[in-house]
């Protein structure tokens, strides 16, 4: 959908063993579809307060 | 005294879930086993695994003045003086310090030595090798955002995570498997400016959200932040690691690096 830029290191030497990609920020619908089997979310930490609102949430009591 | 709470229920491949939710360290950490068939023990057993979480915070919260850490940061105690287990994580925290250059540093902040951003993600790690002791085969700990699977999460189907998207807190940006490995991810968009760069002092970052995926909870955790505030550069410290992996957002691009991300190019 979108072009694919490798990212260039730093560093020489072994920087091979590592592959990087950079994309445009787009939630993409390829990822939307695959979200059907995500079981759960990391995320930054979160307060005990503001759980409930959240997507992990969600996912972890969804058909509970 | 603390508040917990226990589900159960089936998942679309007919696999049994049970699910506890733990309040703890001012968070919300979720315990979670599924199998064909649970053990009738289940719900005592990870009852049993989120009184670990209880007992991290007996020892690292820096939030309560009785906790070894605090004692350590007042200068009431000397870090001999610690149990054995907080002088391991020290240890580690300083390998990781030096890997990053200084990045990650827990020595550099306002109020004494503080491992917390380490604790969180070994802690997950703990509790899920725990659950697989216990005889679940098939295990996943999200500890505030801070993953750690075991095993599968459906028949022929690894744990499939998502990862949240920093700009919308209903979406995700991105997904992967974890193949008994952990995932971190840092960002300030939960909690509001909380993280100081080491380097400048103040609260600059690079990233809008990082997220590290590895065979190490403690590590990921404290990679993620790091890579937070140095930014790509931080990319560098993954030489000599090539079965870690990165997803990195800032504002209007990801970048992925490592085996866990390597579809997602295809994919798109």
């Amino acid at each position: 959908m979108t072009s694919i830029t490798p990212l260039s290191w730093p560093t020489g030497g072994t920087s091979s063993a590592i592959s990087s990609y950079s994309i445009p920020l787009l939630i993409d619908a390829a990822l939307k579809s695959q979200s059907s089997r995500v079981a759960t979310i990391s995320g930054a930490s979160y307060t005990s307060a503001a759980f409930r609102s959240t997507l992990a949430s969600a996912m972890a009591q969804a058909g509970l | 005294m603390s508040n917990s709470s226990f589900h159960t229920g089936l998942t679309d491949e007919g696999w049994q879930r049970a699910v506890h939710l733990e309040d703890v360290w001012g968070t919300v950490v979720i315990l979670e086993v599924r199998s064909k068939e649970l053990a009738s023990d289940v719900e005592n057993a990870l009852a049993d695994a989120a009184k670990f979480l209880h007992q991290v915070d007996d020892w690292f919260s820096t939030y309560r003045i009785d906790t070894p850490i605090s004692a350590l940061r007042m200068g009431f105690a000397d870090v001999n003086q610690m149990p054995e287990v907080i002088q391991r994580v020290l240890e580690q925290c300083a390998q990781i310090r030096d890997l990053t250059g200084g990045a990650f540093d827990p020595w550099a902040v306002p109020g004494g030595v503080d491992p917390s951003g380490y604790v969180k993600g070994w802690a997950a790690d703990v509790v899920a090798d725990l659950l697989v002791e216990r005889g679940f085969e098939n295990v996943s700990i999200n500890a505030a955002g801070d993953l750690s699977c075991r095993g599968l999460q459906a028949p022929d189907q690894a744990w499939v995570v998502g990862i949240r998207h920093p700009f919308d807190d209903q979406a995700i940006i991105g997904s992967t498997v974890l193949l008994n490995t952990s995932m971190a991810t840092s960002g300030e968009y939960e909690r509001g400016k909380h993280i100081i760069n080491p380097f400048t002092k103040d609260r600059h970052l690079n990233l809008a959200s990082a997220t590290v995926v590895g065979p190490d909870g403690g590590l990921a955790d404290a990679l993620a932040t790091a890579l937070l505030i140095v930014g790509l550069d931080g990319v560098q410290w993954f030489q000599e690691f090539p079965d870690w992996s990165g997803f990195l957002v800032d504002s209007e691009t990801i970048h992925t690096f490592g085996p866990a991300f390597m579809n997602l190019g295809a994919e798109l």
